[in-house]
């Protein structure tokens, strides 16, 4: 059995959290065009025209290798590679299968692969990369808590965490589940029962149990930070990646609108309209689609698309979204204190900042949020306290940043 | 440095405001109120009239002058202005409840920055001043006047608890004043733990150190024990914002209760000693924070 978190909001509480959970996967097929959404930090590997085959790289984007879901024609290349797919079933050749038995392979092996396959964490970073720089984990602990994976692969899961329990060279594997999804938490089990290494265990379904500090103190009950977290769904992208050799090129997707949702297996680079209207799901004016949880996602457009990191979309029903109506007052009834996961004082941290005290707001552990946005959910004073900490965090940072770089300069 | 942005994260809240909170500490106060009314006659409603109109007035007109925003809407004047009227008593001349609202209102909340920011609970604080200001038109009794002398009240103990007494008009029905507050806690407005824990501190010390064990149940019941425990102690701006701070400050109100009563000049200590503790509120709260998750990196980085 695993630790409870401190604070958080129970799932039932929220329509859009209750709905998205325990829902079959249904596979989409990839739309007549796909969206490669690029960040700043780039370097694009096809030309406006080119042929490109399913699984070939057209980038590579922070540091991951970015490949095609389909075989088509590049037709741009700026700010996104925009692929016209063919509707042909050729595959490049550089998507080879893995004959090797697990025990045969190296870590660096391992690695290497996932490298070429542009595995990204459920954070946008590179798998390799973390396993590279890995140093001494003692458990690798897979979060299943709201991931809808489970209930459609969990053996690839389960296969995908002994790929990289072997390459850390860990002898312990956890799969924590949310209480409320049995039914994967059971088909998970069965398949561990044959290995004695990993196991699962079950947490009282809340938000931010995801949340991979929180993954940490459910296992093992301290705070210490020598445990490697990946989600479920970024595991079977692992075993996918090793043994079909198929880079990551789809993502489970969990879109809501109110009570009701879908889970859907799309194409990366699918569009949020196209991915919205296969899900039935009507979408108002501009500006309503959130990607990333309504407690601390952001706003999206119809136009974005599905990228490595993409894992909700909800739509907000115009009779539950929330509209700051200028109340923002603190009346100090302290459920913020209670609701936070991280044990902080969010009303004390938020009046400091705004009293301009950094010192005092640093000293009562302002960076060490999260920004899960709890804080602002239970507030009955509508202070956006979440937005202030992370906004003053992100400040910090920057101004941090700029004064190590005046130091640097000096010398 | 007020990074906030004028869209995005939570997309979603809870329903809870402070005007709902409000609403609930209102509906919480009814059945004592009622039975004010009842005991007391169409007095205690004249004098909860005067208090409530006062308050909401006071705040809407300051806030007006002070071109801030006028919060009245959120009912916390509403609030104040019932339990200053709770802490009168029925003879109460109609100028006492006004002035202690002005007081509570203007100086104690208003002048402090309003609503979560003031020190001291303002309806306390406005009953307090008009105490020392107009005692002499202020006659109280209660059960610990008649303890006070060495005597049994003439009323039993269950008069005392259902509220056959006198005193101040909100105050003399513990049980009434009691199912308010079980209202609260399954609104969860307030911290079961504070009124628990205050009633119950003054209770441990009454019985380890008892003045006569026969007056004990009297004390409990009488006096503003069950009025400050349920509506006063668990007033969230003035008191800690932690789960172990505001058990702190219930055994403390409860003790500095017990030792006023005991000791002190006047005959009841609830008022005073909450007051003290709301002054103490910051500082438990200081001392009393939980410990992050993390390690402190946030202690290190403020080096």
């Amino acid at each position: 059995m695993a630790y409870a978190m401190h604070g958080g909001i129970q799932y039932e509480y929220i329509d859009a959290m209750r709905a998205a959970r325990g829902a079959d996967v249904t596979d989409m097929a990839p739309s007549a065009s796909l969206v490669l959404t690029l960040p700043e930090n780039k370097r694009v590997l096809v030309r406006v025209g080119d042929r490109v085959l399913r699984g070939q790289v057209v980038a590579e984007a922070d540091g991951i290798l970015l490949h095609t879901p389909e075989a088509g024609f590049v037709s741009e290349t700026s700010d996104a590679v925009r692929i016209e797919c063919d509707g042909t079933d050729e595959t490049a050749a550089t998507v080879v299968k893995t004959n090797k038995r697990l025990q045969d392979c190296t870590r660096e092996e391992i690695i290497e692969k996932l490298r070429i396959c542009g595995v990204a964490d459920s954070d946008g970073s590179s798998m390799a990369d973390r396993l590279e720089s890995a140093d001494g984990a003692s458990v690798l602990i897979a979060e299943c808590i709201d991931d809808i994976a489970a209930a459609s692969s969990p053996a690839s899961i389960v296969n995908g965490m002994k790929i990289l329990m072997f390459a850390l060279g860990v002898r312990q594997g956890v799969i924590v589940c949310g209480d409320d999804i049995i039914d994967a938490a059971k088909k998970l089990s069965d398949i561990c029962a044959k290995s004695k290494l990993i196991k699962v265990a079950t947490v009282r379904a809340k938000y931010p149990q995801a949340d991979k500090k929180r993954l940490a103190y459910a296992v093992t009950g301290r705070r210490a930070a020598n445990e490697f977290v990946v989600s479920a769904q970024t595991c079977a992208a692992v075993y996918d990646a090793f043994v079909t050799g198929m880079p990551q090129t789809r993502r489970i997707v969990s879109v809501t609108k109110g009570k009701i949702s879908k889970n859907i297996r799309a194409a990366i680079g699918t569009s949020f309209a196209e991915l919205l209207k296969f899900a039935g799901i009507e979408v108002g004016g501009g500006g309503d689609i959130v990607e990333g949880g309504l407690l601390c996602g952001h706003s999206v457009s119809p136009g974005d698309s599905v990228g490595k990191t993409t894992r909700s979309l909800a739509v907000l029903a115009s009779d539950n979204v929330y509209v700051r109506r200028g109340a923002d007052v603190c009346i100090r009834c302290g459920r913020c204190v209670s609701a936070c996961p991280e044990k902080l004082l969010p009303n004390y941290i938020v009046s400091y900042i705004r009293d301009g005290k950094e010192h005092a707001a640093l000293s009562r552990g302002a960076l060490d949020c999260d920004g899960c946005g709890v804080c602002s959910y239970v507030c009955p004073g509508g202070v956006p306290i979440a937005d202030i900490i992370t906004g003053f965090a992100k400040n910090h940072a920057r101004e941090a940043g700029s004064e190590a770089q005046n130091e640097r300069d000096k010398s | 440095m007020n990074a906030i942005k004028a869209d995005g994260a939570p997309f979603i809240k809870s329903p809870e405001t402070v005007r709902a909170m409000m609403a609930d500490v209102v509906t919480a106060m009814i059945p004592a109120a009622v039975w004010a009314v009842w005991r007391f006659g169409a007095k205690a409603l004249l004098l909860m009239a005067l208090s409530v109109s006062t308050s909401v007035l006071c705040e809407g007109v300051f806030e007006f002058i002070a071109k801030k925003r006028v919060t009245v809407g959120d009912l916390s004047a509403v609030v104040t202005g019932l339990l200053i009227a709770f802490g009168l008593p029925v003879e109460a001349p109609w100028y006492v409840p006004v002035f202690a609202s002005v007081f509570a209102i203007i100086i104690v909340k208003c002048a402090f920055g309003g609503l979560g920011a003031n020190v001291f609970n303002p309806a306390l604080a406005g009953v307090v001043f008009v105490r020392l200001c107009f005692r002499s038109r202020l006659p109280y009794s209660s059960a610990l006047t008649a303890l006070a002398v060495g005597k049994l009240p003439e009323y039993s103990v269950y008069d005392a608890a259902v509220g056959m007494t006198d005193g101040a008009i909100g105050e003399v029905s513990a049980m009434l004043l009691t199912v308010g507050g079980l209202y609260l806690i399954v609104r969860s407005v307030i911290d079961w733990r504070v009124p628990v824990l205050f009633v119950g501190t003054v209770a441990a010390l009454s019985v380890l150190f008892p003045q006569n064990a026969a007056y004990i149940l009297y004390e409990l019941f009488s006096g503003s024990l069950f009025l400050g425990a349920v509506f006063m102690a668990t007033d969230p701006t003035t008191t800690p914002v932690t789960g172990v701070g505001r058990c702190v400050f219930a055994v403390g109100a409860g003790a500095l209760t017990y030792v006023m009563r005991r000791f002190g000049g006047d005959l009841d200590g609830v008022a005073y000693a909450i007051l003290a503790m709301n002054m103490l509120s910051g500082t438990i709260d200081r001392i009393a924070a939980p410990r992050s998750m993390r390690s402190g990196t946030g202690t290190e980085a403020a080096k």
